[in-house]
């Protein structure tokens, strides 16, 4: 037990702030001026390996702070990123006084630092009343809230403290007063509770301005569960955005980001005098009126993880409106992490549906024309080729997308455009042109072999097509350029003007193009499997009837093979949701909901392939990984099961044996 | 051209029995083939029965329980403990609940909770 007593002369203590995790006491004195105390513990191990800890207490010199003479009432210190500041409180005949000076000391390579302590400046000399002084940790910012319930914000612009807004979160109520308030660890949010137990969330977020600039204001986020009272204090925890409420005799332990209340149990009956959390966030000590030195301890390993938190949308701080957001780490400690999963099953299912955009109409037809118009001996060379496509593994798909790819198809957006359109109309006029061909001409094509016509005619259209793009570019697509006012023919600038939507180099069509690279080879193989498992019977009865081909094919091969081609589908369909580095390395990765076709997306599987690895084990990134990870699983779980219901009642309706 | 009436000889009665031996790989493959159904389903089962066992923990509420009580001045007004809270001090004695002053009472004291509580 080691006692300590201020020498202090005639003066007297007449304020006390303590830093419980600094070890910082500051004496505000009856003259005005403040002493700092610093306590050290020193810990020595003896020969045993006993540990023996000792506490240390250095007072500093008073510094001279407020008006001499008057007793400083409160006392405040707060660490900025130039210098510290000292903050206290006095009363000048009733009337509020507020005075600060900045120490800055100065460190050379060598020996003690020189602590230079500037003139005392007034702060805030224009609040009608102060009730409660907030003041951030860094010192950048100063709140003060009136009796009248009135909030006023102060900037420090590096010499003074400027005044920057005021608002009053009750204003309406019947008594607008604020009873208690707290800076959440971060020093962006402040809560506030009033005497009748509502709570407010404030934040600073940009805001726009009567004058059109956006200025980053405090603004409301959130309205938070109303207390059982009056509030008696905000105490914010250290490492994460979580607060104990005290109120009517309860202790509320709340997260802000979600509003969630982790815990709830009763309050000493004595008034708490200070309260604080450890750094590690697991234990609570609180000082009572009653000389009481309470300490509870606590579990929450994953206080920032609710449904909300991975389904809901959430006014994050900083944010200008509530949003569905993935964030999980960022360069401070004093980041709000974001684990919405819902931009990760939207980047998911725009994914798969850009895939199977491109791949499924592609695979079934190929698949059809293959196996009921194709010659065998050319069906014989098709088919193992196709499933050759398929195990080609995906990174290698992925690689070629985002580095050979997307640089290729950037510039000439147009011509690929002009390309893959004009294959559809060419195709079909080809069919028609080869239908009004007089039967000799047709007769020197052996039946089947078509496509060796074909294929050359389609490819020069394409040509024809890719080489006319940048003409149909400048023909549609010339904008002004913004950089230098001249009009250029640039189909991305044209997008970014016209929709105001934004084009990244790596986007949903390009991912969607590669994955349907992936996925048309197995759609192929099993939706030709089915329909070439077709009786040859049925074919010959519908054709001894009359009916042509085409008729043949549509009414009778696939209806009859329709089970088969969904589970082609569904197959393709899971391939392409667990699709996941091709998405890795071809989409940029970026969490956005957006269904503009030109911007990237993460999906849920690409979500744990790139974070896993960074995520500490049983953080509660990890476990919203493995949430991801769970969803997805549970989403093709639900899908295929739903696939499978329809393919076998589709079997039992066009069953034929 | 001779042809002969005769019936052809009847083939031996082991001719239609399956030998023990093809039904008990029979027997065995069919075992085989319903553990690996039975197994594929428990496998995916068990995937899902982990991820959900990983993604419990995140549902969970906080806990938070009364630890310790330790008796200090009444006229405490603030604290301090360190890193681990294992020797918390407080600071008692303003002039709001002293009005002799901090020069004649307990100002600082520091101790083991645990040592004091066991007082």
């Amino acid at each position: 037990m080691l006692e300590w007593t201020p020498a202090l002369g005639d003066r007297r203590v007449t304020a006390v702030r303590s830093y419980p995790r600094t070890g910082l006491v500051f004496l505000g004195l009856s003259d005005g001026t403040v002493q700092e105390v610093r306590v050290v513990y020193r810990s020595t191990f003896d020969d045993a390996g006993k540990r023996t800890v000792e506490p240390v207490v250095t007072p500093l010199e008073p510094v001279a702070i407020g008006r001499a003479g008057l007793p400083c009432v409160d006392v405040w210190d707060a660490k900025g990123p130039q210098s510290r500041l000292l903050l206290v409180r006095q009363e000048d005949g009733g009337k509020p006084l507020l005075t600060a000076v900045r120490l800055t000391e100065r460190k050379g390579l060598g020996g003690k630092g020189q602590v230079t302590v500037s003139a005392p400046f007034v702060v805030a000399a224009d609040a009608a009343s102060v009730d409660q002084v907030l003041l951030p940790s860094t010192a950048e910012s100063l709140l003060v809230i009136g009796k009248s319930g009135e909030v006023r914000a102060y900037a420090d612009d590096g010499a003074a403290f400027t005044f920057l807004q005021s608002f009053t979160p009750f204003k309406g109520a019947a008594d607008p007063a604020v009873a208690a308030a707290g800076l959440i660890f971060g020093n962006v949010s402040v809560v506030v509770v009033d005497r009748a137990g509502a709570q407010q969330v404030w934040s600073m977020y940009p805001q726009l301005q009567p004058d059109g600039k956006s200025l980053r204001r405090w603004g409301k986020i959130h309205d938070g569960e109303p207390l059982a009272g009056a509030g008696q204090g905000i105490y914010a925890a250290v490492g994460n955005k979580c607060y104990l409420a005290a109120a009517a005799g309860r202790l509320q332990l709340i997260n802000m980001t979600t509003g969630t209340v982790r815990w709830e149990g009763p309050a000493p009956a004595a008034p708490l005098r200070q309260v604080a959390f450890a750094g590690g966030y697991d234990r609570i000590t609180a000082l009572t009126a009653d000389g009481q030195l309470h300490r509870w301890a606590i579990v929450d390993h994953h206080p920032e993880s609710s449904w909300r938190t991975f389904f809901g949308k959430i006014w994050y701080e900083g944010a200008s409106g509530p949003a569905y957001a993935w964030q999980s780490s960022a360069g401070s400690d004093e980041f709000e992490p974001k684990y919405s999963l819902v931009p990760l099953f939207y980047g998911t299912v725009k994914g798969t549906f850009y895939a199977l955009f491109f791949a499924l109409p592609i695979a079934l037809t190929a698949a059809v024309y293959v196996s009921q118009f194709l010659r065998p001996e050319y069906r014989q060379v098709v088919k193992p080729v196709m499933e050759v496509m398929a195990s080609l593994p995906s990174v290698v798909l992925g690689f070629l997308a985002g580095l050979w790819l997307a640089p290729l198809v950037d510039p000439r957006l147009v011509s690929l455009f002009c390309a893959i359109g004009i294959l559809a109309p060419a195709a079909i006029s080809a069919g028609f042109l080869w239908s009004v061909l007089p039967q000799p001409v047709r007769r020197q094509v052996k039946p089947g072999m078509e496509f060796l016509w074909l294929l050359p005619f389609l490819a020069l259209c394409a040509w024809a097509a890719w080489q006319a793009g940048p003409a149909i570019e400048s023909l549609f697509f010339t904008v002004k350029d913004t950089a230098t006012g001249l009009p250029i023919a640039d189909f991305r600038e044209w997008w970014r003007q016209t929709t105001g939507a934004t084009y990244d180099s790596r986007n949903s069509l390009v991912v969607g193009f590669v994955m349907g690279f992936a996925v048309i080879p197995i759609v192929f193989t099993i939706a030709e499997d089915a329909l070439s498992n077709v009786p040859d019977s049925l074919v010959s009865g519908s054709l001894a009837l009359g009916a042509s081909r085409w008729q043949t094919v549509w009414s009778v091969v696939v209806p009859t093979a329709v089970s088969g081609i969904v589970s082609a589908v569904m197959i393709g369909f899971g391939r392409a949701i667990g699709e996941t580095m091709i998405v890795v390395m071809a989409t940029g990765n970026t969490a956005v909901m957006d269904l503009n076709p030109f911007s990237g997306m993460r999906t849920l599987s690409a979500n744990i392939a790139v974070e896993l690895p960074e995520a500490a084990a049983g953080h509660t990134h990890y476990r919203a990984l493995f949430l991801g990870a769970c969803c997805l699983f549970l989403l093709t779980f639900v899908l295929n099961t739903v696939a499978e219901i329809l393919r076998q009642r589709l079997r039992e309706r066009y069953k034929v044996v | 051209m001779a042809t002969s009436d005769e019936m052809p000889a009847p083939a031996p009665e082991s001719r239609f029995t399956v030998s023990p031996l093809t039904l008990a790989a029979d027997r065995w493959m069919g075992r085989l083939i319903r553990i690996g159904g039975v197994g594929v389903v428990v496998a995916v089962l068990g995937m899902l029965g982990f991820l959900i066992f990983q993604v419990f923990p995140l549902f969970v509420g906080a806990k938070v329980s009364p630890e310790s009580a330790l008796t200090v001045p009444a006229e405490a007004v603030a604290f301090g403990e360190d890193e681990y809270g294992e020797f918390p001090f407080v600071f008692a004695g303003t002039a709001a609940s002293s009005s002799s002053g901090p020069r004649t009472g307990r100002s600082c004291s520091s101790g083991h909770p645990r040592s004091a509580i066991g007082a």
